[in-house]
């Protein structure tokens, strides 16, 4: 009798998608309701793989095949937008604009406060308190005034899932997910499962999937989505074929599902279904992803002897601390420090975002507050007299006023923005805050709470806090550069009076890089034959760019394989000092160094037309330097193999040699460079380092900058957490880049049915096709809209 | 002087390349036997190492299943229903009385009447006999040992571990043959997907204490959670083990049979030896290598490597560790210390003796006790202690039978691993694995003519059959009725359904539609029309 029930069921669903195909094609922007299935990671190589009928004629992904390859559009070539990591490449496509968030971690380089956009737990267990009513990253979204596609609809009108970019918290999910976690079921599934294996994640994905189908049914709930982040986790961790498969049928099935639920909706007709996914993930089954410690290896002498702060500890699962649900901030001390061994709480030196795993987004402190930090340390611990003394003081003045400018610059800025931040505070302060008795009563009626009153307290607080640490920031600052000759006599200052503790200070120049202090020599300080301070033989330097690419494994033991972990380098460079550089190229902004190695390197030049259209060009270079006085010195050099990006040596690339060293716009390199090995990485790059026009709070953003964006060589990772040898992502190749977008819809939403677009798209374009297809587009959106899906608007786009 | 090895995947250390991993040929086969009365016995074939010969012997019955097909070729009604591990004959007195010797962790000689009929490790068609018979076992061991002193507690304790560990040990071994069918060209032709996991999935649970309850509709499920715990514990050793050996500045070398990379060992660089590089233990299990003075003497086994820079280089074995098994790799064999291993697993089982057997302390009964030893597990654990004993004894039993049966290391080496391997054993039941050729041969010989004995398998597959005819038709209340009635009439009365042809039929309609509503009941998509072929999983 089930059998039978469950039989006609399917029979009904198969049937109407039949039927479907036969209709013709209504007016389109007549969706009147989202459903947005999210999955964390989807490759789509994995759907043309198991959605299209095998050797034998078997379809793995029978509904995702049905749904949307035969009923709806099938996007071919969807790419993630930066880099292939979640928590920026989400934001960019629920927000359609320019990045804002472009790590999973970022620290504010002045004070060391971390977004740390993918830890919940902080979020769950502090909303209470009111510390905070939003992920991280809805915070920040919020704070520089971008909203994403769940606000364009009113709060009693949408369902948000859990997921990294959440606003406000369903209790009553989490509530019903643990009650029914013993009661949705019988007794006998129960005991099966508890010999199998529980598992808890579970039982929320079922009870977020009962509230999403109880929500279809609600024709007051214009937006629903459903986030999953299992196929991620599971293809982080194994590489076996057969375990992800399990995943994606699974989704399979709750395609289906939510499908069904669909159409017995009182909006069926007018509901669009959308699987979308952040990012690929590079994963084969014939090889381990080997991971390499950026962390021990900056903790290392020949990495400068570092400490170094992480969100995670490493190895968490060896470590009871580790057990710690809170953490977004783990200082990993070294050994091996030379001028600040101990100190590793107040001057951790290096932040690093690893998250992703294939590439590494390094902070170093400020070089210039390096050398003055250790030739206090020299004048006031060591007590040197005599000469020596007078040079060392000599030289920490004569490095104070040559940084004079710098710093002077920057705490102006900094004041500007403390002025602006008193001035929100006392905005926000002045505003009546929301009444917690409304919330409650939505909370009570609806299970859910809107949490204006926490988001208005948690708010307050947090700039509040901010303005503390800016201001604590901002007076140590002032003391360093007051200080005098007559300053230093034994005991008058602690070094943490005139050295900010917890701080990277300004970004770095690529001179720094170069030529980074880690600790005085061998020698210790050195006198010139002038009696002035030998300055290179009284520190010990690290080239950074250098001693990344010169970084080697023994311990390699798969075919194909690179024994090198690092691929190459990504640092941004100078509008002007490129210009002078260059001379020819008058028009060009900040560009960006890629560098691979000796000989390896490249130079991605960039200009914006006056419609905001981004154009770039690949320049091979050598022998890329900047001096100390900021010039530049650039060599142009023959286009051959073996450069960043491997543009030359691709074959997927549609384009001649000579095409590829001259300006396109961003569409055009799309089209050519998609399908190669860094698919559209060189765009990628532009929107991970580069100012977008129209970017929100570029001052603001512009303190959670990082120096270097290190990418791993192919099948390398730098996970430090634990161990990912499944596959990893955040990398440029097309194996991480390539996501997935399919769209499928009642029969007035207009939605084209078996319309496979072969024609590449990024992340950009997801919110404004969605908002066409609601009819409510958005002039001040960034990317375009997918066309194919629209024939009747836009007379460029392929008729069906 | 150094012995010229061949572990293929070893064969060049070169820094900067990778090391090639063989494709080797398949290690097994499965051959089919037709069984009278409607059935195959399904025999895997596999090399294993002869205690006389020396050599691998390339073609021994390693396990066999038996699949009742209802006497026809269509494969959509057939039922497993029993898995006989050949190479684990049943114990002598003599074990017996060792296993029951509390405190004795050595084996206890192999004089085995190994031409007797062996008797299945398991019953598919009704896993949960077993743990029927494992729970009447403790509460017999609660109610009638356990309260009559410390040497009778001790003694039963003993032998039910021994025994309980003894057939966990046949189960995982039988499992880690059948894992090397998946890599078999055609393996669809003689076990389909469905039956290959579901037999896999019913050993995997038959080692959980309740496993044998689980309902077949979710075997599927298990198999899967089964493999990805597998793959990810692979996965995640091979790169810590990889990455502990490049912090120490020591060699990594993963391996196994076909392509699964399931153990590995470490070597270091002879020249190294006087190197002061910095050493550190932690998940290694080892000691500090660098100056140890045997290894400056060590005159066994040496393999040379070749660097791109044109260096060789001469390596000397640490360690072999097995990457099945959860959080850490598990030392087996220490190269320096070759007792260490045993000594820990021996210190481990005599704590839990002494603590359960001689004093008589129950965890269950003992809070305190319970909530002590539960945190003391919990940090130890934290840290990479290995504390699970099953999955010590799979991590053992699996590296034992997949270094047996692989046929591409050099034999030499090959016998000195599983000397050392075997010298861990600390079962009394358990046998030498050398012996094992012999008998699998003659249990498979055994099994043979108790299959072809009109008064053997067949029989015993129609009272099978009978009793799945009664699962499906009558509920559990009318089943443990007509089971009463036949206890109450001490067996006068039995319920038999009626004539064996009709019920065979009905019996074939059952299986069908338990199929089919399997399928369904996943939420696989159905396309319009069609109730079954690709649908089903």
């Amino acid at each position: 009798m089930l059998f039978a029930k469950r039989t006609a069921r399917f029979a009904f669903c198969a049937a109407f998608l039949v039927l479907g195909t036969a209709n013709a094609q209504p007016a389109p922007n007549n969706v009147e309701r989202l459903v947005i299935i999210k999955v964390d990671g989807l490759p789509q190589g994995v759907l043309d793989r198991y959605a299209q009928p095998d050797a034998g004629g078997r379809v793995r992904l029978g509904w995702i095949n049905e749904i949307f390859a035969r009923n709806g559009v099938w996007m071919e070539n969807f790419y993630t937008r930066g880099i292939s990591l979640s928590a920026p490449s989400w934001s960019l496509m629920e927000t359609g604009q320019h990045l804002v968030i472009h790590g999973n971690v970022e620290y504010d380089r002045y004070t060391l406060r971390s977004w740390d956009y993918l830890n919940f737990f902080p979020f769950y267990l502090t909303y209470p308190a009111s510390k905070h009513a939003d992920m991280p990253g809805v915070e920040l979204l919020d704070q520089v005034g971008v909203p994403l596609l769940l606000d364009r609809f009113p709060f009693d009108q949408r369902y948000q899932s859990f997921q990294l970019l959440q606003r406000g918290i369903w209790w009553g999910t989490l509530q019903r997910s643990l009650r029914q976690r013993f009661t949705a079921q019988p007794l006998k599934e129960l005991f099966d499962e508890w010999q199998i294996g529980f598992s808890f994640s579970k039982s929320v994905y079922q009870s977020t999937e009962r509230d999403v189908l109880r929500n279809l049914k609600n024709p007051n709930i214009k937006y629903i989505d459903y986030f999953t982040g299992e196929y991620d986790h599971t293809a982080h961790l194994t590489n076996d074929r057969v375990a992800q498969l399990h995943v994606v049928e699974e989704l399979d099935t709750l395609v289906g599902r939510i499908w069904q639920g669909i159409q017995e909706s009182p909006l069926a007709d007018r509901t669009a279904l959308i699987l979308v996914s952040d990012h690929g993930m590079n994963t084969s089954e014939s090889v381990y992803s080997q991971g390499y410690s950026l962390v021990d290896w900056l903790n290392s002498g020949a990495g400068g002897g570092h400490h170094v702060i992480t969100n995670r500890h490493p190895l968490t699962e060896f470590k009871l601390k580790g057990l710690d649900p809170l953490v977004s901030e783990v200082v990993t001390a070294s050994k091996e420090s030379s001028y600040l061994p101990g100190r590793s709480a107040e001057y951790p030196t290096v932040v690093l975002d690893l998250d992703g795993n294939e590439r590494a987004n390094i902070g170093l402190r400020d070089n210039a507050l390096n050398q003055l930090q250790i030739l206090v340390q020299e004048l006031t611990q060591k007590k040197i007299t005599g000469p020596m003394r007078v040079a060392v003081l000599q030289a920490f003045l004569q490095i104070l006023e040559r940084e004079r400018p710098r710093f002077a610059a920057q705490l102006a800025e900094l004041r500007e923005q403390l002025t602006d931040l008193r001035r929100a505070i006392q905005d926000h302060a002045n505003e009546a805050p929301p009444v917690a008795k409304r919330a409650k009563k939505i909370k009570a009626e609806k299970g859910r709470d809107s949490g204006e009153s926490v988001r208005w307290n948690a708010r307050l607080d947090r700039w509040k806090a901010e303005e503390r640490a800016d201001m604590e920031y901002v007076a140590v600052m002032e003391r360093l550069l007051a200080l005098a000759e007559t300053d230093f006599d034994p005991g008058k200052f602690k070094i943490e009076e005139v050295i900010p503790r917890k701080s990277l200070g300004g970004l770095n120049s690529i001179y720094d890089l170069q030529h980074y202090v880690v600790g005085t020599s061998a020698e210790c300080m050195q006198l010139a034959p002038d009696g002035s301070l030998d300055f290179a033989h009284s520190f010990r330097t690290v080239d950074y760019l250098q001693a990344l690419s010169d970084i080697s494994v023994r311990n390699n033991v798969q075919k194909n394989v690179s024994n090198k972990p690092v691929d190459f380098i990504a640092l941004r460079v100078d509008r002007a000092a490129l210009a002078r550089a260059l001379r020819e190229e008058s028009d060009m902004e900040d560009g960006i160094w890629l560098r691979g190695g000796n000989g390896k390197e490249a130079l991605l030049l960039t200009r914006h037309s006056s419609s905001g259209t981004l154009s770039i060009r690949y320049l091979p270079i050598e022998g890329f330097k900047e001096t100390a006085s900021g010039e530049l010195r650039i060599q142009k050099c023959d286009f051959s193999a073996g450069a960043p990006l491997q543009l030359f040596e691709d074959d997927a690339i549609q384009a001649p040699h000579e095409w590829l060293l001259e300006w396109h716009d961003e569409r055009e390199w799309l089209n050519a460079v998609h399908r190669s090995k860094y698919s559209n990485g060189i765009i990628g790059l532009a929107e991970q380092l580069l100012d977008q026009p129209g970017q929100p709070e570029p001052r603001r953003l512009a303190r959670l900058r990082t120096d270097m964006l290190v990418f791993a060589n192919d099948h390398w990772n730098f996970n430090v957490r634990g161990f990912n040898p499944g596959g990893n992502h955040a990398s440029l190749f097309r194996a991480s880049t390539h996501s997935v977008l399919l769209f499928a819809g009642g029969k007035e939403t207009g939605i084209p049915k078996g319309l496979k677009v072969a024609a590449p798209y990024d992340g950009l374009s997801f919110l404004p096709t969605v908002l066409q297809m609601m009819g409510r587009p958005e002039a001040e959106l960034r990317g375009p809209v997918i066309e194919e899906m629209f024939p009747k608007q836009f007379a460029t786009a392929p008729q069906q | 002087m150094g012995l010229k090895l061949r572990i293929s995947s070893i064969a060049a250390f070169t820094v900067g390349a990778a090391i090639a991993s063989a494709q080797t040929a398949p290690t097994v086969r499965v051959e089919r036997q037709a069984v009278p009365g409607g059935a195959e016995l399904l025999t895997v074939f596999g090399s294993l190492p002869d205690r006389y010969t020396k050599t691998a012997e390339t073609d021994v019955p390693l396990l066999s299943v038996l699949r009742d097909t209802l006497g026809d070729k269509d494969p959509e009604n057939d039922q497993l229903r029993y898995v006989w591990v050949l190479t684990a004959p049943r114990p002598t007195l003599l074990q017996r009385a060792a296993a029951a010797t509390p405190f004795y962790y050595w084996r206890a000689g192999a004089a085995k009447d190994s031409g007797r009929r062996p008797s299945p490790v398991l019953n598919l068609s009704a896993p949960g006999e077993t743990v029927w018979k494992s729970l009447a076992g403790s509460v017999a061991q609660l109610v009638a040992f356990d309260t009559n002193g410390a040497v009778l507690r001790s003694a039963t304790r003993s032998y039910r571990n021994n025994a309980r560990d003894h057939r966990q040990l046949h189960l995982l071994s039988g499992l880690a043959t059948l894992s090397q069918l998946e890599d078999l060209p055609n393996i669809q032709n003689v076990l389909t997907e469905p039956e290959l996991l579901s037999i896999q999935a019913r050993l995997a649970l038959s080692a959980r204490t309740f496993g044998g309850f689980v309902s077949d509709a979710n075997l599927p499920l298990a198999y899967i959670k089964q493999r990805t715990k597998t793959t990810e514990d692979r996965a995640h050793n091979w790169e810590l083990l990889r990455q502990r050996a490049e912090a120490n500045g020591l060699y990594f070398e993963p391996f196994g049979l076909s392509d699964s990379l399931t153990q590995a060992l470490l070597w270091i660089a002879k020249d190294d030896l006087d190197s002061n590089h910095p050493f550190d233990s932690q998940l290694l299990g080892i000691s500090n290598p660098y100056g140890d003075a045997r290894l400056k003497k060590h005159a066994s086994y040496t393999k040379l490597v070749h660097h791109e820079q044109g260096t060789t280089r001469e390596l000397i074995p640490l360690a072999l560790y097995a990457l099945d098994h959860p959080k850490a790799p598990l030392l087996l064999v220490d190269y320096r210390n070759t007792r260490a291993p045993k000594k820990r697993e021996m210190l481990r089982r005599a704590a839990v003796d002494t603590v359960a057997g001689v004093i008589g302390y129950s965890k269950w009964a003992d809070w305190p006790y319970l909530a002590g030893t539960s945190a003391w597990d919990f940090v130890r654990a934290r840290h990479g202690a290995p504390n699970d004993r099953l999955a010590r004894l799979k991590a053992y039993s699996q590296t034992r039978r997949w270094l047996a049966m692989d046929p591409e290391i050099s034999p030499d080496f090959r016998e000195d691993l599983l000397h050392r391997l075997d010298a861990l054993g600390t079962n009394p039941l358990e046998d030498n694995i050398f012996d094992e050729t012999r008998f699998a041969k003659a249990q498979y010989a055994a099994l043979l003519q108790y299959a072809m004995d009109p008064d053997g398998l067949e029989v015993k597959m129609l009272h099978d059959r009978n009793a799945e005819v009664r699962r499906y038709e009558h509920n559990l209340g009318a089943r443990i009725g007509l089971r009463t009635a036949t206890l109450f009439t001490l067996g006068i009365y039995k319920h038999r359904e009626d004539d064996t042809a009709i019920w065979s039929a009905r019996l074939d309609q059952h299986r069908r539609a338990a199929r089919l509503s399997a399928a369904a009941g996943k939420g696989v998509y159905i396309p319009t029309g069609q109730t079954d072929g690709n649908a089903l999983r």
